[in-house]
């Protein structure tokens, strides 16, 4: 009865496709040590029967009802699915873990594997599209948004998740991660914000003198394109040598290896999307607006801070935004001069060959970026001006 | 009030403005008109000092304005543009208040003028003071642009193309209120426009420029009836007359009207006119409800019988009107004289197309 | 106002940079170490003898790979971190040189020229060789009865079916796999070696332990903690083809200067341990995924130099 009368919402049926078919690879992975790499597990040999067989049900569930996404109603019921799959995804893996490795040898482990993976990436896609029909109602918008993420986060602070390899990881080294989570921090902190004024500085200069336009974009897109690896490289000889000569440098902490040449490189990398983006807000304020205020008797300072300044804020701010992502992942290489950062485990992991340290580095980040993208989005509306957001739709 | 001394602009080699003089009085519009690139913008931009003269002097009130901080002679003038440029960040109350807010006014006295000349220009405030100006028209627009201009006070304000960016219709609705608020407040006003109607309508001098040169500065009248140059007279046109009725209200023009009320007898409507060929018809208290033909009369034994009803907005204009539309009422129905009425529809008096043409005898000859 | 904030700004982050590392005691002492599983575990114990001693110590481990580390030490960001003697024959230029194949010889060399040339000094060394290897499964060892690279060179020119995998330098370098057949007298045919790009022995020995490819031989460095793992034994070489790579700490002179009592506390450490001890410390961390830090706690205070 559901599929007559249909009008299937496509970003939703991709999301139930792909968890169908994450049900054929394998779910989790058994090896015998941390390095080895494992046999792996189908979803009904790791979760037994009754798990694979409410996983199947709940994705085959979430499918039919995304063909009716519409109704405000269904729209809540298939989002709630999709959390409940993320949820007995995690809590049957925590299970499992355990059981799994129950007649092992202290050193097996269990890890995560290509089927998981692709759920929890299609249970993303069904949330994100229930979302957009529960426009009209906050409430159900959130439970469906976070509910899932709450538990799971419960479930990993409560243990329930510590037989699992990635968490084991973090486990036998809980205080050194905590360290290199705030380096990556501070890392991406402080080259964005001097690169962020840098870039501000720079793209003003460029929209007001015609002469300048050109070297500050040439410079800003050339340093783009080098490699990280080799624009933290490129740094340490000129540094070594500078701070040689001046031993005062020295003293100060800014020496050829280690934090000053990964954050002088995310300066550097910070730059393009600010000057740009400031470049394009400030070219995009209207003529005639500037010559009103001007013919109005406001002062060039006081045509740039009441005017121009506001009006280009959340381009500017956007490109901040850009900038910001980009770093938190770009810190990653910092690890290779001695800068630590998150990076320093997904290298320990690639020495030891130990895939689940490297996600340890790796997923860290990713979190990182997306809360730092949810942060700057939300400076980015809450600086637009009132008059101005009215426009955009 | 405003003088203007051999005032010359070059960019490079080109001169846009060469040897400007002229003065205008306190509380006049002046129009500055003429084909493009002939030097008007630029003129009145030098005026505020937007752009800088190569050489000559422009004194306000007798003061050189080059002796003064550029922005501080800007906030004591009116600055109205085509696009408007109304900060799109701010409110229309805020965007109003931006001179008061530069010369430091306290809020509360803010407040008041932003209510008074929200008012002025015919807006609501409680309905517009908080909206943004992507919400509004463009005559909605161009009016709080005209108030923002008008917000501190000036006793000069500089209009360039004010009326332009908008439909015709409602293009004429601003010009009637721009005409009514300058009565009010008198201010001293440099308009550029292209549109002659417009500066006919509105100016009480008109400067036409060509190639940068001032080519003939006086009243529209003069420039109608007194071109000076074949150039002035090509460029005001070929209708002279016509534009002429456009300045012309019809009060001054006004005749007796013959007129009965509804229960006349067919003697009386007869007496009443002698030589009129139609006779308005009122109610007791002269309000206008139609009208009969004299020819109707022998076989008619009441008014009743013979009335054309109409209503007055149908059948008559108003004692505010221009000659203009007078005429282009009766020609557009057909009538040779037709009811003047005022506000509640009250009989005036009449106008005829004789008196047309005898107001405007003598303005096309040729100069 | 602009320039204010950026000034502002750059004084921030140079104080942040230099926040690490505050307060009284005996140094700072920053100690770093290449990023590998030995490197880490050495550092670490370097850094527990050290505090325990009352010395202030900064923990720089798994700082980075071997040219950042060695510039971070000559810079001064480091102050000591464990390098091998052997690579005194590249960092001085004399990789043609017999005396790296000696222990006593090459460590003797190194310590002289880099005192000589950069003022810094070498402590004592641990008596486990972490040279290049050639590992091979214990099955394919105790089958064909491999225990040296001689009976491996037999069991090659004989005909045996063997498949090595190894870095690039590995296979081309003339100190590596060239010198060792060159020194045994046995040469692997194209199709007997599979090259790869990276120096990662992990991958190596997970290769042959897996039988990827058909390969049953692996380069490796013989103190490898993942070799108990893979199952793989390392064949011993009695010739002395490769030169020796014994870890020792390398510090910076103006330290040993201010504080020469380190010598007397890490070099007993360090002379204990053996081959087999560092396997398997190593495994502990590679295999058992345990903190560098707390292996090297528990092996300190077995034997007795930790409380």
């Amino acid at each position: 009865m559901i599929f007559l009368r249909a009008k299937p919402d496509s970003v939703a049926i991709t999301g139930a496709v792909i968890g169908l078919w994450s049900l054929l690879p394998g779910w989790l992975t058994l090896k015998p040590s941390r390095i080895a790499t494992g046999t792996s597990l189908s979803l009904w040999d790791s979760f037994t029967l009754p798990g694979a067989l409410s996983i199947i049900f709940l994705w085959l569930v979430c499918f039919s009802f995304s063909f009716r996404l519409k109704n405000e109603r269904l729209a809540l019921l298939t989002g709630i699915c999709a959390n409940l799959i993320a949820i007995a995804s995690f809590l049957m893996a925590g299970l499992s873990a355990e059981r799994l490795l129950a007649g092992e040898e202290a050193t097996a482990r269990v890890s995560l594997g290509a089927g998981i993976w692709l759920t929890l990436i299609a249970t993303y896609i069904v949330i994100f599209a229930a979302r957009q029909k529960l426009g009209q109602s906050p409430l159900w918008k959130n439970l469906v948004s976070w509910s899932g993420l709450a538990v799971i986060i419960f479930l990993f602070a409560s243990g329930w998740l510590n037989e699992l390899s990635i968490v084991r990881e973090f486990l036998d080294r809980e205080a050194r991660f905590m360290q290199e989570l705030v380096h990556h921090v501070m890392l991406v902190g402080v080259s964005v914000s001097i690169g962020g004024v840098l870039g501000i500085m720079l793209g003003i200069w460029a929209t007001r003198s015609g002469a300048a336009e050109k070297p500050v974009f040439f410079f800003s897109n050339i340093t783009q394109t080098i490699p990280s690896l080799a624009l933290f490289g490129l740094l340490i000889a000129p540094l070594s040598i500078l701070s040689f000569t001046f031993p005062t440098l020295r003293e100060l902490g800014i020496r050829g290896v280690g934090d000053t040449p990964a954050i002088i490189a995310l300066i550097i990398y910070s730059l393009l999307p600010v000057v740009r983006n400031t470049y394009v807000g400030l070219k995009q304020v209207p003529p005639a607006v500037i010559d009103a205020g001007r013919g109005m008797g406001m002062s060039r300072g006081q045509i740039f801070r009441r005017v121009e300044m506001p009006l280009a804020a959340p381009i500017v701010l956007e490109g901040v935004r850009t900038a910001t992502v980009q770093s938190v992942g770009l810190a990653a290489v910092a690890a290779l001069i001695g800068a630590g950062g998150l990076g320093w485990f997904i290298f320990q992991g690639l020495g030891q060959a130990a895939s689940d340290l490297i996600l340890l580095g790796a997923l860290p980040i990713i979190i990182l970026a997306i809360i730092a993208d949810i942060i700057m989005r939300t400076i980015v509306r809450l600086a637009t001006p009132k008059g101005v957001a009215g426009e955009t739709p | 009030m405003i003088r203007l001394e051999n005032v010359t602009k070059r960019f490079g080699d080109t001169i846009a403005v060469d040897n400007l003089s002229f003065e205008v009085n306190q509380g006049e519009v002046c129009v500055l008109i003429g084909p493009s690139g002939c030097g008007k913008t630029t003129t009145l931009r030098m005026i505020n000092r937007m752009t800088e003269p190569t050489s000559g002097r422009i004194f306000i009130n007798g003061k050189d304005t080059s002796t003064e901080k550029p922005e501080v002679l800007r906030r004591a003038i009116g600055y109205a543009i085509q696009s408007v440029g109304l900060f799109p960040h701010l409110t229309v109350a805020r965007n109003i208040a931006t001179v008061p807010e530069l010369l430091h006014w306290d809020e509360k006295r803010i407040a008041r003028r932003v209510e008074e000349l929200l008012l002025l220009v015919g807006l609501n405030p409680a309905q517009y003071a908080r909206k943004y100006p992507h919400q509004l028209s463009g005559g909605e627009a161009q009016r709080i642009g005209v108030a923002r201009a008008l917000a501190a006070d000036p006793s000069v304000l500089l209009m360039d193309e004010p009326f332009g960016a908008v439909d015709p219709l409602t293009r004429e609705r601003l010009q009637t209120q721009f005409a009514r608020i300058q009565q009010e407040l008198k201010k001293t006003v440099i308009m550029v426009t292209h549109d002659l109607d417009e500066a006919i309508r509105l100016a009480d001098r008109i400067a036409i420029m060509k190639s940068g040169r001032l080519v003939q500065y006086d009243t529209p009248e003069a420039l109608l009836t007194k071109p000076a140059n074949k150039f002035v007279h090509d460029f005001v046109g070929t209708d002279r007359a016509l534009k002429r009725l456009s300045r012309l209200p019809i009060m001054p023009y006004v005749r007796q009207a013959p007129s009965v009320t509804m229960n006349a007898t067919m003697d009386e409507v007869e007496a009443v006119c002698r030589h009129c060929q139609w006779v308005w018809v009122v109610n007791d208290q002269k309000r206008l409800l139609g009208w009969l033909d004299r020819g109707s009369i022998p076989s008619a034994s009441s008014v009743s019988d013979v009335i054309v009803r109409g209503t007055p907005e149908e059948i008559a204009v108003t004692g505010k009107a221009t000659l203009r539309e007078a005429l282009s009422r009766m020609l557009g129905q057909g009538l040779r004289s037709i009811p003047v009425v005022d506000e509640m529809g009250i009989l005036l008096g009449e106008i005829t197309l004789r008196d047309i043409e005898m107001a405007t005898a003598g303005t096309d000859t040729a100069p | 106002m602009k320039k204010r904030f950026l000034l502002l700004m750059t004084v921030l982050a140079i104080v942040l940079t230099a926040c690490s590392g505050a307060g009284g005691g005996k140094g700072p002492i920053t100690i770093g170490s290449k990023i590998d599983t030995e490197g880490a575990l050495l550092s670490q114990m370097m850094i527990l003898m050290l505090r325990a001693n009352g010395f202030e110590v900064i923990d720089k481990s798994s700082f980075g790979p071997t040219s950042v580390v060695k510039k971070a030490l000559e810079t001064g960001e480091l102050d000591m971190y464990p390098e091998y003697t052997g690579n005194g024959a590249f960092f001085f230029d004399e990789t043609e040189s017999d005396v790296w194949n000696d222990a006593q010889k090459g460590y003797a060399r190194v310590k002289q020229l880099d005192l000589e040339k950069n003022n810094i000094v070498w402590l004592k060394p641990a008596p486990a060789n972490n040279t290049w290897a050639i590992a091979v499964p214990k099955t394919l060892a105790d089958k064909e009865n491999l225990k040296t690279l001689d009976d491996f060179a037999a069991y090659v020119n004989r005909g045996g079916y063997v498949k090595l995998i190894g870095s690039e330098e590995f296979v081309t370098s003339p100190v590596a796999l060239p010198r060792f057949q060159q020194v045994y007298g046995f040469t692997l045919k194209q199709n007997q070696l599979l090259t790869v790009s990276s120096g990662d022995t992990a991958q190596t020995e997970k290769a042959a332990y897996e039988g990827t490819d058909g390969v049953n031989a692996a380069m490796a460095y013989g103190t490898d903690g993942g070799l108990s793992a893979f199952g793989l034994v390392v064949l011993e070489d009695p010739k002395g083809a490769q030169p020796v790579y014994e870890p020792a700490p390398r510090v910076r002179g103006e330290i040993m200067e201010k504080y020469p009592e380190i010598a007397g506390i890490l070099d007993p450490v360090f002379q204990s341990l053996s081959l087999e001890t560092l396997q398997t410390l190593n495994a502990k961390i590679a295999v058992e995924g345990r903190n560098a830090a707390d292996v090297a706690q528990e092996y300190l205070t077995s034997k007795g130099f930790l409380k």
